[in-house]
């Protein structure tokens, strides 16, 4: 089976515990024991930690109703923007900077707590002008940019929900998205760099928009410009220029939508909504355990439009109090070594990636990295997907040794010195949920895993039959809600809570000692450099714009982990399919490979969608074609 | 490194040695441009002293717009100007413990922009008294780090914990060792940035 070759790739038996936290770490054992206390009851866990927030109403009852439908700390009442910004006013935060942002051309901007929160309130005011009102939602299709995470913020200020939409997805994607919400304002940029060239994001968001018919405000942020503007279009300077009005913070109910995300599923993209007063408790929580302090500065490459992004850009660190820096540009560009770069002008403390970036950052050589000085490291965070041993092995040595000995370091033999610390989150779920915690009890690195699960999940590993098992590949479970479920979602959520507990859909395998491995989805989604992708969006564009039947599966990709196969029907467009999927869907979607087979076989193959290639090439695409 | 730096609508760059060139509302005020100036538009040029990597005779002769301790516009310690739209005030900068910068030859510049930015340009100095003193709100600080008349990377983070600034630019400095030593001690105390 395909999922033990992902493990054989992914397994160690080498407890690592790294210098940096030589005197912090504990057993297994003795994590395992607050862990279990933790989920003896979870309810009293989270409203502990919900109380490290301010609420302006308490409330009444932690959790009530059944999951998919369970509601947290019903009856309370907060102000989701005070919990983020507001809070650090009149304390040594408000004038350190929040945010660095530098673009791919070399620019870069500072912006202190107390300007953010004047841009947001500008924001805010604008948006209130323009008729926007609490439960009305707020779209954005940007690269990272100060002023779009401050629209986030300026959203909350006044109860608007937002969605964040991957500047890596089409036109026709950000359509469903503006249509599914109902978008009242849509915020995007001119244009932005990636590899030196201009792509140009408005064109993209004229497309969305007459596909979708919508007729609300676009606000163009001048990130490239100038640029002509037509009828329902306004700058962002313009716009809040404009800005008289003064906005209370909003005070949401627990339960108000705080913001969304499409979810990847096996037949397409799905809505996703989660609560005010369990995210933020949540976020906050995991935030301080990963090991974000108010005088780290944190360079995150997720950027909102991606789960990680948004709980640990837009808020986590922000409610910390630490700096954020973003980097909008191309990792490779001028060189590959840009990333280092960042860390060493910026004294980077925490570093948050992906294991697709690591695996191909890699495969670069070691001079990219060694040629910087990154001393300043405490930590290093990896997100999205499974993370070979290897790829482990080497961010630990050569990414994580710094040039000063410390403790038993070794810095000319790279023999590591920070953590690197693997974890995983889903979109439904809203934080990181497993992981070695930096700011909490630490227990030995197991490299390749994503860890123990975090003190408050409920985290299992089950067979087929739901019972729980170890050192065997099951499914990823979590037995008990959490403070942060969606309030909205769609048949296939709820789908997954139909045995009692809630099924990732991942395949996993937990070792004797607890350290759990993740596999990738035993569902037909793609996994694919860290974004999860619904293979049946790309066949319902296709066949609505395009006219085009086609199937796609997944084959597994030594750098991206997985990458999509389509099969069409023989037909001339077959030769098109690659470059309308990247009109249409983005650049992320592309299929590594298209192919041709009769349309009574992709009827057939339908039934069979779960299926994963071992390698990305013709000749096992026929195997599985002649097999049918 | 990033070629240049937004704070508070004012965009810093690097300019030679231990320089910045200052972009506010369209005019550029360049701070210790070494022997760059013919190279570089600059309205205004501001020299803390006149070693040539700071201000080099071909920049002294170049520019009618000089705020400088003895030629253009002369000021000492205490004094203020306001060329263009900002204000300057020539702060002290002196070294105690070597004969490099004596007292009297060399000054500093706190600038406050009509945006509200203060940004102090340290110049070349030891940590004396004056500076220590001085409580002053600060959000960007630019200071030397080489310790060759200047502060030595230690010291540089002493000035720091003193002035407190949101950002700190190091400049004056040829080994990057001296960077990173100076990087990883003060990055708890305010936000370092290479330029």
């Amino acid at each position: 089976m395909w999922t033990s070759s992902v493990l054989d790739r992914l397994y160690s038996k080498d407890l690592v515990t790294p210098p940096a936290l030589r005197w912090k770490t504990v057993s297994i054992e003795e994590y395992l024991r607050v862990y279990r206390e933790s989920i003896s009851d979870i309810y009293s866990f989270w409203e502990r930690e919900a109380r490290e927030l301010m609420w302006t109403k308490p409330w009444s009852t932690v959790a009530t109703g059944d999951p998919p439908r369970t509601k947290w700390f019903v009856g309370g009442a907060l102000s989701p923007y005070y919990n983020i910004i507001g809070k650090h006013r009149d304390s040594w935060v408000w004038f350190k900077i929040a945010v660095i942002w530098e673009g791919e051309e070399g620019d870069a901007k500072v912006v202190t707590y107390r300007e953010l929160d004047g841009l947001a309130s500008r924001i805010a005011g604008a948006l209130r002008a323009h008729g926007v009102k609490p439960g009305d939602w707020i779209v954005l299709y940007t690269p990272p940019v100060v002023e779009s995470l401050a629209v986030m913020l300026a959203s909350m200020k006044i109860g608007a929900p937002f969605e964040p939409v991957f500047t890596g997805f089409g036109y026709w994607e950000l359509a469903k998205r503006i249509n599914r919400r109902s978008a009242k304002v849509v915020f995007t940029v001119d244009a932005y760099y990636r590899r030196g060239r201009v792509v140009n994001t408005l064109e993209t968001v004229r497309k969305a928009a007459e596909y979708s018919g919508f007729k609300g405000e676009i606000v163009v942020i001048e990130r490239v410009g100038p640029t002509s503007l037509k009828n329902n279009e306004i700058l962002f300077s313009d716009f809040t220029r404009e800005s008289t009005v003064l906005v209370e913070d909003y005070i949401a109910e627990s339960s108000h939508p705080l913001f969304g995300l499409h979810s990847g599923y096996l037949d397409d993209y799905k809505p996703i909504t989660h609560p005010t007063g369990g995210f933020l408790v949540q976020v906050y929580a995991t935030s301080k355990w990963i090991g974000l302090r108010p005088r780290d500065t944190y360079f995150c490459t997720v950027w909102p439009g991606w789960i990680t992004g948004i709980s640990y850009v837009v808020f986590g660190p922000l409610m910390v109090g630490s700096t954020v820096v973003l980097y909008d540009g191309s990792i490779d560009y001028p060189s590959w070594d840009r990333w280092w770069s960042i860390i060493e002008d910026y004294a980077i403390t925490l570093f948050l990636t992906t294991s697709g970036a690591l695996r191909v950052l890699s495969r670069r050589g070691d001079n990219y990295v060694l040629s910087h000085n990154l001393n300043t490291l405490r930590a290093i965070l990896v997100t999205a997907e499974p993370l070979e041993a290897d790829v482990w092995w080497w961010t630990y040595r050569v990414v994580g040794t710094g040039r000063s000995p410390l403790i038993s370091s070794i810095p000319s033999e790279l023999s590591g010195r920070v953590p690197v610390v693997n974890m995983y989150i889903q979109s439904e779920i809203g934080t990181f949920i497993t992981g070695n915690l930096v700011n909490y009890t630490f227990p030995p690195l197991l490299p390749g895993s994503v860890g123990p699960p975090i003190p408050g999940f409920y985290v299992d590993v089950v067979d087929s039959s739901g019972n729980s098992i170890t050192e065997t590949i099951g499914e990823l479970i979590l037995r008990k809600p959490w403070p942060s479920m969606p309030i909205e979602y769609p048949e296939n959520y709820a789908e997954k809570w139909c045995s009692g507990f809630y099924r990732t859909g991942d395949y996993a395998y937990s070792t004797r000692e607890g350290y759990l491995y993740v596999l990738g989805r035993l569902d037909g989604v793609i996994k694919s450099s860290g974004y999860r992708l619904s293979p049946g969006s790309v066949e319902k564009a296709l066949r609505e714009v395009f006219g085009l039947e086609v199937i796609v599966f997944k084959c597994r990709d030594p750098l991206r982990f997985e990458s999509i196969i389509t099969i069409c029907t023989e037909n001339s467009k077959c030769s098109e399919v690659k470059q309308t999927v990247r009109v249409l869907l983005g650049p992320v979607v592309e299929p590594s490979i298209v192919t041709t087979a009769p349309l009574e076989l992709i009827l057939k193959l339908r039934n069979r969608r779960n299926i994963v290639l071992e390698e990305c090439n013709l000749d096992v695409i026929n195997r599985l074609l002649n097999t049918v | 490194m990033p070629r240049s730096l937004s704070v508070l609508g004012v965009r810093v760059e690097r300019l030679g040695f231990t320089g910045l060139r200052i972009l506010y509302s369209g005019i550029y005020y360049c701070v210790d441009p070494g022997d760059l100036l013919e190279e570089t538009t600059c309205h205004y040029v501001l020299c803390s002293h006149f070693h040539p990597r700071h201000c080099s005779e071909s920049t002294l002769k170049s520019t009618r717009h000089l705020v400088s301790p003895l030629l253009g516009t002369s000021v000492k310690p205490g004094d203020t100007v306001r060329p263009g739209d900002i204000v300057v005030e020539a702060t002290s900068a002196y070294s105690k413990w070597s004969t490099r910068h004596p007292r009297g030859s060399s000054i500093g510049f706190y600038i406050t922009f009509p945006s509200g930015l203060r940004l102090y340009y340290t110049g070349d100095t030891e940590l004396v008294e004056e500076l220590l003193g001085a409580s002053r709100r600060v959000d960007v600080l630019v200071l030397p780090i080489s310790g060759e008349g200047v502060f030595t990377p230690e010291e540089a983070v002493n000035a720091v914990m003193s002035i407190k600034p949101t950002l700190t630019i190091p400049v004056h400095y040829e080994d990057l060792s001296d960077y990173y030593k100076f990087r990883d001690m003060v990055q708890p105390y305010t936000q370092v940035a290479r330029l």
